[in-house]
């Protein structure tokens, strides 16, 4: 419970963060389907109907914080929206207060890696990795495939300098390569031998 | 973007902050608030709820660990096969007991075992460590540390010791007798959970991403080891390379027990008296020869190889598996015979050239670690200061 609050305040933080989930997810789905979507003005219109979702799921996030000061789900939540809607560095803000809350908090450390690659701040999204790769495997494969992902549209669009850029190339292909090879040593929910 | 992952975080989310709080506050605690020391990617290890750690228990387990009066005569303590510089094994191929009788099995390496869903090298209803301890203390064919029949005596002996009456009371602040042997394998129990190795360069390169950690031939022989070809991850599985582990929070793990072409006495599939594997527990013809797998951690230094320490080196351990096993038509090391008839799937002929069999043994040198079997904090109380107990030259050049 965060400091000076009630359970009034509780209450409120509970309504306010359901309510931001509920945009978030309708966001989510809507960016999926601008994905998915080859006519360009329906795909501008899926986009637009995300970013609305997402500033209202922004608005509940930040009264959820309001009402809590020490919910980190919401923060986490708050720093999702800010960097769908392209404010990377609000993104980091709340990411950051979301760990300081809850150190080590897998989709936080996640979701603030993206945001480093986003701002080009490589060593960092590094370093978010290997957290995530001695902590929570399944997380840290899905970072691996962003960042490869980040990789491809760098080689159309580079935003990083060559050197930087071939470095993290290089990184990505070995731990690419760890990852898959000590796979199996990894409990996993799928392996009934674990 | 994945709507998978979001919907997985969303779930997670509406559990809400205070369920998942409440949840953590029911939980048995103690196993996570042990300062473990655990090294990167290693669960937290799981504790039974009747023997709880703490700091004292486990110096108390450490000095037992190294005492020869925990013997029946006074000349043999666990650490007599179980050396720290060994990785916590003996050196010999067969351990030899306190009245000098010779154990039919190696003794096995220690590292991590606090993750190993049973104990020994086939017995798959001993699962606690607790419960382990007793076995070579009480043990008389062979005859092990010899306590059998002498308990007051070697108990008295301890009680008598104003360390072991200190060390007792901080340790079990809840028992109301005197020092008994429960409390004897508890303390054992404890110590040993902390034998934790996972400071090896293949544990600098995987979990601390140092790429310098490990040079070209070994992670030639990782690339390898891990290959579906080799195939040698499939048992040796785990961060212990021991398969299937036990930790807290995890479903119960089941220990895995193989066949690998040792013996094949008479070719009827046959292992030696004595050491025919699981088979002497159940009496299932299909459970001769089978053995839990080894963890490979520190295996440099815990030659010779196997549950009888019949093969001489890391190289011969690798060329046994390149070959599909050994099976031996007699019990003195000769003759190969066909495949053991209850050998298991996953050895089979591989046909491995001479620089993948190097790069292998680069790979299991690289699993080496240090700074474990030099730790003051595993290492003998009574002995020779830490320095100068450090791994001789001859085994840090076998690198």
């Amino acid at each position: 419970m965060g400091l000076g609050q009630g359970s009034g305040g509780m209450q409120r933080a509970a309504k306010h963060f359901e309510r931001a989930e509920k945009y978030r997810v309708q966001g989510i789905e809507d960016t999926r389907l601008a994905l998915e979507e080859s006519d360009p003005e329906e795909r501008a219109e899926h986009h637009e109907d995300a970013q609305r979702k997402f500033k209202r799921a922004l608005r509940e996030y930040k009264k959820a914080t309001r009402a809590k000061r020490d919910f980190h789900y919401a923060y986490n939540g708050q720093g999702f929206c800010q960097r769908m809607l392209g404010d990377y560095e609000a993104a980091l803000t709340s990411y950051d207060k979301a760990l300081e809350l809850e150190p080590g908090f897998p989709p936080a450390v996640e979701y603030r890696a993206e945001a480093y690659l986003r701002l080009g701040r490589l060593k960092e999204a590094q370093a978010a990795y290997m957290e995530l790769f001695n902590a929570e495997r399944n997380i840290a494969d899905l970072l691996l495939r962003k960042m490869r992902a980040w990789l491809a549209g760098q080689q159309k669009t580079p935003t990083v300098p060559a050197n930087e850029l071939s470095a993290f190339q290089t990184w990505v292909g070995e731990r690419s390569e760890i990852a898959d090879q000590t796979a199996a040593l990894m409990p996993g929910e799928a392996d009934s031998r674990w | 973007m994945k709507p998978t992952r979001a919907g997985s975080y969303t779930r997670l989310a509406l559990l809400g902050a205070w369920l998942l709080a409440a949840i953590a506050e029911a939980a048995p605690q103690q196993a996570k608030d042990f300062d473990w020391r655990l090294p990167p990617g290693f669960p937290v290890p799981r504790v039974p709820a009747d023997n709880p750690m703490n700091a004292h228990k486990v110096e108390m387990g450490r000095r037992l660990f190294y005492d020869v009066r925990l013997s029946g005569k006074a000349g043999t303590a666990c650490a007599s096969c179980h050396r720290q510089e060994l990785a916590f094994t003996d050196g010999r191929a067969r351990a030899r007991g306190a009245e000098g009788d010779l154990h039919p099995r190696s003794a096995m390496s220690l590292a991590n075992v606090v993750y190993a869903p049973a104990l020994g090298w086939a017995d798959p209803d001993t699962r606690s460590l607790e419960a382990q301890a007793a076995i070579p203390m009480f043990n008389r064919q062979p005859v092990e540390m010899g306590v059998a029949g002498v308990e007051e005596h070697v108990l008295a002996r301890l009680r008598a010791d104003s360390d072991y009456r200190r060390l007792f009371a901080a340790a079990f602040p809840e028992a109301t007798g005197t020092l008994a042997l429960l409390h004897v394998r508890r303390a054992l129990a404890a110590f040993q959970r902390t034998l934790i190795s996972g400071d090896s360069a293949y544990d600098r390169l995987v979990y601390r991403d140092d790429a310098a950690a490990m040079g070209p031939q070994a992670r030639r022989g990782m690339r390898l080891f891990f290959s579906e070809r080799a195939g040698c991850a499939k048992c040796h599985a785990g961060p212990g390379f021991s398969g299937p582990m036990d930790f807290e929070g995890a479903a119960r793990a089941e220990a895995q027990f193989h066949n690998t072409g040792l013996y094949n006495l008479e070719g009827r599939g046959r292992y030696p008296q004595g050491g025919q594997g699981v088979f002497e527990h159940t009496g299932r013809t299909e459970d001769v020869g089978r053995f839990r797998t080894p963890t490979l951690r520190n295996v440099a230094l815990t030659a010779p190889y196997m549950h009888d320490g019949s093969v001489p080196s890391l190289r011969a351990a690798v060329l046994h598996y390149a070959a599909g096993g050994r099976n031996w038509r007699d019990a003195v090391g000769s003759g190969r015979a066909a495949a053991n008839p209850h050998q298991s799937e996953d050895v089979r002929e591989i046909g491995f050239d001479e620089t993948e069999v190097d790069a292998l043994v680069a790979f299991l040198e690289s699993l080496t670690d240090w700074a474990f079997v030099s730790d003051p904090r595993f290492a003998n109380p009574f002995g020779p200061a830490p320095a100068e107990r450090a791994p001789s030259a001859a085994i840090r050049n076998a690198r």
